[in-house]
């Protein structure tokens, strides 16, 4: 097997958000009374390491705030470790977050050459591939319309058209399995089994357990930025609902 | 899916580094991304107003407009060497090039903050793109400029073939001053006044509707720190052929985009580290 994905000892520490100084003039202020303080860090990924290999479909659950999207964050390179290192392997589609990216004022057909072209593709080979994505979201009269004229269903729809679509070789999926109706999930679901099929490498965040189970070969457990365990997915999940259920009755 | 474009079959991410680093090798892999942004930029601006090649021409023609009568009426010398109307025109074409190209610039992070939270790319071409994208709009506004100068009889010698030169100096220094205020204001918003109050002031303490010649010979070299001088001055000497080419003035006003540009890149790399977490 050939490994696609390794995170060695990285670690993250990120600010939070409340801490910025917007103020120059407090800033300033706090510098020249002397008590000008680092804004405030947080580390959301501690000493993580991890080796996905290809065509594994690790599924990673965990608590929120537990750094599971952050994990894909970094994989995807939008957020750079503070130490340690990523390597990876192959072209990645990121959904992050279904529909991120599109810019509201072009027209569909423009966002889907504008998002190929992101992850990789030349505007003309996008070109050829318009039809498809667009039949695929079932948005064939709205090609023209500008994407801040759809609903917000129909604009998930087409980021996740646009990103099966390319066929990439790592797939990130996070908590995007609520696509537009009853109908269009199904197409959806199997859509994605035709990709777990093939030689597809899936990363995918859900706190829905059913589907993990059914889903995923191996289960990373995050817990305050730490990788808690990793093992087959039945094992982590009896492991999972046992804690959440100790946690539960120290609550009550 | 065959014949696919592929980005490298290995990325390495490692924690972002100290020293001054530009990755050019992976700023040309995405060359294609930098095509389509900028043709999204053009699209945007253009497609949304119907009338958006005229708004590009009718602020400097009125402007000239203005400046022209008053000169008129003042007597006024403002020791220009050539037909005053072209001078001015070609000045303020230039001048708004720059102050449009560096104020979307400076705003570049935060426009495209949906991008860059959720798709990798090098961000660094989001501070590219403007630059490049603003030039249409130059272009544009050029037509008239060949017009005026039929109409005045003014014509372009040989160092017409400096014009690229005098240009990518130009698109440097946008990129230079707006990177370092987009760096800047993401730490804070005072720097965006800032570089508004810069460019507003700069329109009348720049060779834009008078020539250095009016300035005292004591003051001149004070007068040409500001680094935009020089190169309004040699766009001018590159389109028309009796205006003297400045060259000690355009020699440091490469000297000082450069300066200008590392400076920007340094506090731009400090704060990348964060644009995530900012935006």
């Amino acid at each position: 097997m050939q490994e696609v994905i390794r995170l060695e000892k990285v670690k993250l520490w990120r600010r939070t958000q409340e801490e910025f100084s917007y103020d120059l003039k407090k800033t300033v202020l706090s510098i020249a009374a002397g008590k000008y303080r680092q804004p405030a860090k947080k580390l959301v990924l501690n000493n993580v390491d991890l080796v996905v290999e290809k065509g594994e479909k690790v599924g990673i659950i965990g608590a929120n705030g537990s750094g599971k999207s952050t994990i894909l964050k970094v994989i995807c390179g939008i957020l750079k470790p503070s130490s340690g290192k990523v390597r990876v392997r192959g072209e990645i589609a990121p959904l992050i977050e279904l529909g991120a990216g599109f810019d509201p004022n072009l027209s569909v057909i423009d966002n889907i050459i504008l998002y190929g072209v992101m992850l990789g593709f030349s505007r003309w080979e996008m070109k050829q591939r318009v039809g498809l994505i667009l039949e695929f979201a079932e948005l064939e009269d709205y090609a023209l319309v500008p994407v801040k004229g759809l609903s917000s269903g129909m604009v998930a729809r087409l980021g996740f058209a646009i990103a099966t679509d390319v066929q990439p070789d790592i797939l990130i999926l996070d908590e995007v399995f609520s696509v537009g109706d009853e109908r269009f999930k199904q197409k959806c679901q199997y859509r994605m089994q035709q990709l777990w099929d093939e030689k597809t490498t899936v990363l995918l965040v859900s706190h829905d357990l059913d589907y993990v189970k059914e889903a995923c070969e191996v289960l990373i457990w995050l817990e305050k930025g730490e990788v808690r365990m990793v093992g087959g997915t039945d094992e982590i999940i009896d492991l999972y609902l046992i804690s959440s259920q100790t946690k539960k009755s120290t609550i009550k | 899916m065959k014949n696919k474009l592929k980005y490298p079959t290995e990325i390495v991410i490692k924690p972002p580094s100290k020293s001054l680093n530009l990755d050019l090798k992976e700023i040309y892999r995405f060359r294609y991304l930098i095509g389509n942004l900028v043709w999204r930029d053009i699209r945007v601006q253009f497609n949304a107003m119907y009338l958006g090649v005229i708004w590009a021409t009718v602020r400097p023609l009125l402007m000239v407009t203005i400046f022209a009568v008053f000169r008129n009426w003042s007597g006024a010398s403002l020791h220009v060497p050539i037909p005053y109307s072209v001078y001015v025109y070609s000045g303020l074409i230039l001048w708004f090039y720059f102050t449009e190209a560096t104020t979307a610039t400076s705003k570049a992070l935060e426009k495209n903050a949906s991008l860059i939270t959720k798709i990798y790319f090098p961000r660094v071409i989001n501070l590219i793109v403007p630059a490049i994208a603003s030039l249409y709009g130059l272009g544009v506004a050029m037509f008239p400029l060949f017009c005026m100068m039929v109409w005045q009889g003014v014509y372009p010698g040989w160092r017409i073939f400096l014009l690229p030169f005098v240009l990518l100096q130009c698109m440097l220094l946008v990129n230079g001053v707006g990177t370092l205020f987009a760096a800047l204001s993401l730490e804070s918003k005072d720097f965006d006044k800032l570089l508004n109050q810069i460019l507003y002031i700069g329109l009348y303490v720049s060779p834009v509707f008078f020539a250095p010649g009016l300035i005292p010979e004591k003051g001149r070299l004070i007068y040409f720190l500001n680094p935009i001088a020089g190169t309004l001055l040699a766009f001018r000497s590159v389109l028309f052929n009796d205006f003297p080419f400045p060259l000690w003035q355009f020699i440091y006003s490469i000297i000082a985009t450069i300066v200008l540009l590392v400076i920007g890149l340094i506090i731009y790399q400090r704060v990348e580290a964060f644009i995530a977490d900012k935006l």
